[in-house]
């Protein structure tokens, strides 16, 4: 195991950010770590890289880490390739090796005709991969990332995980954390955090297996969402009713609730589709709150 | 591990480089610093203004007019009258109101027969060049009208030695004169006149003599003063050896803390606390570039204030160099302390200014120690400044070494063990 979390809580005063959690990462995994604004995400990685100790519990890591911060954490006034060349002679690295990763790194992350720039001077995506190069270059088994995909723009974040899938597939362990609860995807298990504790640890394929209700779409619902969603709400086994994007989406016990509708309006396009992520913790989430049954 | 410090120590120079307007701070700062306060805080004031209203109009009103017009230290103006010289030295047009009354005399028998003089007291250095110069002033015309005095008196013994007797004129001598033949009276005569004339001559010469052992002598008069180390007492002499220390402790304690408040601020701090870089390295990465910007400060101010402002080194510079490196190693201390007690940059600098500001006015740089009651001194004795500025007036201008100084020297030393052994277990703890 690169990583063993074993019962461990962390307080700040009286308030309890992180209560009792115990997970292990493997070399090669990538674990994700979701919830709310406010869950406890940051906390738990910057006591797993050590900026904080742990007021009860253990946490054992090995081997070498890799760390991109929330905010950016690199010298602005310094070029891409100072960055990189710092970080790693503080990593006691010697500069042949630290050229030779410098060009895997730059010709990976694309950054490579940027190298003079100043970090200060890059893109919010740019910033990021410079971030990742950085934490990558003394090749760690361990890769601790909190929210890299945030304030990126939507193609820059798929490039983000793009890498980070790379970086797991080469055999490094990485610890994610997002509030983009659609990035479990990308993951090979998902920790879902709700005020420092641990509502729900899985894989994300079961957890659109097990999911115990169907979701339909109903299609370009637009004028008609507030009468449609009254009716719905108004049926037996009918969980949740939401907009998204044009359709509307119906959380049920049956799909057949739906019909109702179908007897209001001829042309109503209905589909069942999978869950998705948001639907999957949101539910979760209410559950827990004793929300829904 | 040297070559993680010397990463650290290549990145602050890197970054230092980019940011022209934090080593313009650095480097011009203390040399600006220096050359304002050399030229602006000088408390010698070449001339003053000096308002004469005259309401004798006697002789000795105008003899003490005629010495003023030969004293170049004053500006005068005679055309005052009382009122309007006093407005104008509540104004400020003047610095001193000099007003001879109506019976006026140099040697005054009455208080009416007095000068007054007025000077404004809260311009205080002004005052106080200004009463310095009118007593020298009067000093030297006391001794002219002294000398004056004695010659005239003089002069009345002198002129007390022909008495301007007449033999003829005495009935009895006459009488005398017809029983002796005519040649021999007139042998006699003369005779006589010799006699007297000699008791007179030794008469007045002891007279003289008596007169000179009871008036002092002119020369006599004036205190034998020897400034030592600063003969023209110029304050810039003063100022500049205190002011290589103030620039030091300025440029170290705040740029210390700023710098590293600003990692902490940009959450580069952290990639550095999580990178396998160690504490101590990372306070010694930190800390020596700005250990040799503040050296190089050092040797700035110091070449400055000797050929600019023609500051006499006299002393030995080794030592000093070394007492400055342990004054340096304190401020560093205290800049890293700062920066583990501050969340941000300009709480960073409110403190550092908090600690500088007594400095500046306790630690004797101006105002000297002595003339501060106790109730405050024992601050100035915990100030780190109160124990360079000696040694470093000493080494300027006493041909002292640092070592003459063991005491400061000592307390210096501790001082920076102390304050960098705290710093770096604070900042070791809140890296934790």
């Amino acid at each position: 195991m690169l990583l063993d979390v074993k019962d461990v809580s962390k307080d700040y005063g009286k308030e309890r950010a992180i209560a009792n959690l115990s997970f292990t990462l493997a070399a090669g995994e990538i674990c994700g770590v979701l919830g709310p604004d406010g869950a406890g995400k940051t906390t738990l990685l910057r006591l797993i890289v050590g900026l904080l100790s742990p007021t009860e519990g253990r946490i054992n890591r090995k081997g070498l880490l890799g760390y991109v911060p929330q905010e950016f954490g690199l010298y602005e006034e310094m070029s891409i390739r100072e960055n990189l060349f710092f970080f790693g002679q503080l990593h006691g690295m010697d500069k042949k090796k630290i050229r030779e990763r410098m060009e895997e790194l730059l010709a990976w992350t694309g950054l490579a005709p940027f190298v003079e720039r100043q970090a200060g001077y890059l893109s919010g995506g740019m910033k990021r991969k410079l971030e990742m190069a950085v934490a990558m270059l003394h090749e760690p088994e361990l890769l601790v990332l909190d929210e890299p995909t945030n304030g990126v723009d939507p193609v820059s974040r798929q490039e983000v995980w793009q890498m980070i899938t790379r970086i797991g597939k080469a055999g490094t362990g990485v610890l994610v954390s997002t509030q983009y609860l659609e990035e479990a995807r990308y993951c090979n298990r998902v920790l879902f955090l709700e005020k420092g504790s641990l509502l729900q640890e899985a894989v994300p394929s079961t957890l659109i297996q097990d999911f115990p209700y169907k979701v339909v779409a109903i299609r370009e619902a637009f004028r008609s969402r507030g009468r449609f969603s009254d009716l719905l709400l108004a049926e037996q086994g009918v969980i949740d009713v939401y907009t998204r994007g044009a359709d509307l989406v119906v959380i049920c016990e049956d799909p057949e609730v739906v019909d109702v509708l179908a007897r209001e309006e001829e042309d109503v396009v209905i589909e069942e589709v999978a869950p998705s992520f948001e639907d999957i913790f949101i539910h979760a989430l209410q559950q827990k709150r004793g929300e829904i049954p | 591990m040297k070559s993680r410090i010397g990463a650290m120590v290549k990145k602050e120079f890197i970054q230092l480089s980019r940011d022209r307007r934090t080593l313009a701070m650095m480097i011009l700062l203390p040399v600006i610093g220096l050359i304002a306060f050399g030229y602006a805080v000088s408390f010698d004031i070449d001339q003053i203004r000096v308002a004469v209203v005259d309401q004798a109009e006697n002789e000795a009103s105008r003899e003490l007019w005629e010495e003023l017009e030969a004293y170049e230290e004053f500006i005068l103006d005679k055309s005052m009258n009382e009122e309007q010289a006093r407005q104008a030295l509540s104004e400020g047009d003047v610095d001193v109101v000099m007003v001879l009354p109506a019976d006026y005399q140099f040697f005054p028998q009455e208080e009416s027969g007095k000068m007054q003089t007025l000077v404004d007291g809260s311009r205080l250095f002004t005052a106080q060049s200004a009463l310095w110069k009118i007593h020298a002033f009067m000093i030297d015309v006391q001794q002219k009208q002294f000398q004056e005095v004695q010659e005239q008196i003089q002069g009345i013994v002198e002129s007390t030695e022909d008495l301007g007797v007449d033999l003829s004129a005495n009935e009895k001598l006459v009488a005398l004169g017809q029983l002796i033949p005519a040649e021999k009276m007139k042998e006699l005569q003369k005779a006589l006149e010799e006699v007297m004339a000699q008791a007179k001559e030794k008469r007045a010469e002891a007279m003289q003599e008596h007169l000179a052992s009871l008036l002092p002598d002119q020369e006599m008069m004036e205190p034998a003063v020897d400034v030592l180390y600063n003969p023209d007492l110029k304050s810039v002499h003063y100022m500049i050896p205190g002011l290589v220390g103030l620039v030091l402790i300025f440029i170290t304690t705040l740029m210390t803390a700023l710098g590293i408040v600003r990692e902490k601020e940009r959450g580069t701090l952290e990639q550095l606390i999580v990178s396998p870089l160690r504490p101590f390295e990372l306070i010694l990465g930190k800390l020596l570039p700005y250990m040799l910007i503040a050296l190089v400060d050092f040797l700035l101010v110091l070449g400055v204030g000797i050929t600019l402002f023609d500051v006499p080194f006299t002393g030995e510079i080794g030592s000093f160099f070394l007492v400055a490196i342990f004054f340096l190693v304190g401020s560093l201390g205290l800049g890293l302390l700062i920066s583990t007690v501050s969340q941000n940059q300009q709480q960073a600098m409110q403190l550092a200014v908090l600690t500088l500001v007594p400095q500046f006015i306790l630690s004797g740089f101006v105002f000297p120690l002595e003339a501060m009651p106790w109730g405050i001194r024992w601050a100035a004795y915990l100030m780190p400044l109160t124990y360079f500025l000696p040694i470093s007036r000493g080494v300027f201008l006493k041909e002292a070494t640092a070592f003459d100084f063991p005491m400061e020297l000592g307390i210096l030393t501790l001082y920076a063990v102390l304050f960098i052994t705290v710093a770096a277990i604070r900042f070791r703890r809140n890296l934790a």
